[in-house]
């Protein structure tokens, strides 16, 4: 699943392990997540929305694979 | 975490890498004693006799750094298991050429001997428990190296380019990795001291088995503390390489079980069976975690 992640991060200048701290998650999943090697529970795709306040679907896109 | 801004780290992370590969290769040589049989093939090519013990020493060393340097030269942008096969084979001709050179840890049989008295000879089970006290203890030592010294600590240990977020080790990495490393040592004090219940004399089995049992209940302890404090992938990754690893494991026992019903081979030893889960799930978890993310199983879905 392809997201913002990345990009959202950079707008803020933040790190990947400003952003782990911020998530009360690891910088491995972070980079996980942005390098698309990992899509995150639901839980922490909540915890990053809100963090970001935006809505789920703005982050995380559903593309289908190709 | 100034060294994780520069652009430059990655390259200099790399000369510190191949330092610190020469000083532990170093280290290693240390410990050792030049071999007869390579004095003596030296002394046929016509070295002189007082420069044969410095070759003998010198010669490892080089050649470990040397396959070191050229398997990441030969693999760079190769796929992982082509990379793990090549370290595994130059890592094979340094290993020939350090055992023909060089009786490592000469003086620890002698300390072994005075601390619990004679051992048997150790049979095909008891290397493999040695082989992997030594891979646990190394691995435990490289840990709490990066767990001590952080980014700096991280910076030193790469052998390869990074990206310059890989070098930031802040305080969450630093305390997990310094309970990974206690948890290793731990698991290899209970492998050594498992070997040494096997081949001791009778009279002092029993406290090798209880300094077994110490280690893998601290193991076991530090393992409970570290899952609680793990996020969501790296459980994952944890029970991605038990799952994998118990896979490999019953497919290997169900084959000799077979093997066995022709008298091909004897019956599994209980110390075999350790020995075999622990090394399939320590080569499991280090692949998981070189990748750096579940993609064999689930694939992060």
């Amino acid at each position: 699943m392809k997201n913002r992640l990345r990009v959202l991060r950079a707008e803020r200048a933040w790190s990947q392990a400003d952003l782990a701290e911020r998530l009360g998650a690891s910088r491995q999943t972070v980079n996980a997540i942005e390098t698309g090697r990992y899509d995150p529970s639901l839980p922490l795709a909540f915890k990053i929305a809100r963090l970001f306040a935006m809505p789920i679907e703005q982050i995380f896109l559903d593309e289908p694979e190709a | 975490m100034s060294l994780s801004r520069s652009p430059a780290a990655p390259a200099r992370a790399r000369v510190y890498g191949y330092a610190t590969l020469s000083a532990c290769a170093l280290l290693l040589v240390a410990t050792g004693r030049p071999t007869a049989k390579a004095l003596d093939w030296m002394a046929g090519l016509g070295v002189p006799e007082g420069l044969a013990p410095v070759l003998a020493y010198a010669a490892p060393a080089l050649v470990l750094v040397a396959m070191m340097a050229l398997a990441h030269v030969l693999t760079r942008k190769r796929p992982l298991v082509l990379r793990w096969a090549a370290f595994l084979l130059l890592g094979a001709v340094a290993g020939y050429v350090l055992g023909f050179c060089l009786e490592l840890f000469a003086g620890a049989g002698g300390v072994i001997d005075w601390a619990v008295g004679p051992l048997r000879e150790a049979g095909w089970i008891e290397i493999g428990l040695w082989m992997l006290t030594a891979v646990c203890l190394a691995l435990a030592g490289t840990t709490a190296f990066v767990a001590v010294l952080g980014s700096a600590g991280a910076a030193a240990m790469q052998v390869e380019p990074v990206a310059p977020e890989d070098l930031d080790v802040r305080s969450y990495e630093r305390k997990m990795m310094g309970w990974s490393a206690a948890g290793m040592a731990a698991l290899g004090v209970a492998c050594g001291a498992l070997a040494l219940a096997r081949q001791v004399e009778v009279d002092m089995r029993a406290a090798m088995v209880i300094a077994a049992c110490v280690g893998m209940f601290f193991n076991i302890a530090i393992g409970i503390i570290l899952w609680r404090a793990l996020d969501e992938l790296q459980r994952r990754m944890v029970i991605d390489s038990y799952a994998i690893s118990a896979i490999a494991v019953t497919a290997g026992a169900f084959i000799w079980a077979a093997a066995s019903a022709f008298g091909v081979v004897g019956e599994i030893d209980a110390g075999l069976l350790f020995l075999a889960l622990t090394a399939a799930q320590l080569i499991v978890a280090i692949h998981i975690t070189a990748k750096g993310a579940p993609q064999a199983v689930g694939g992060g879905a």
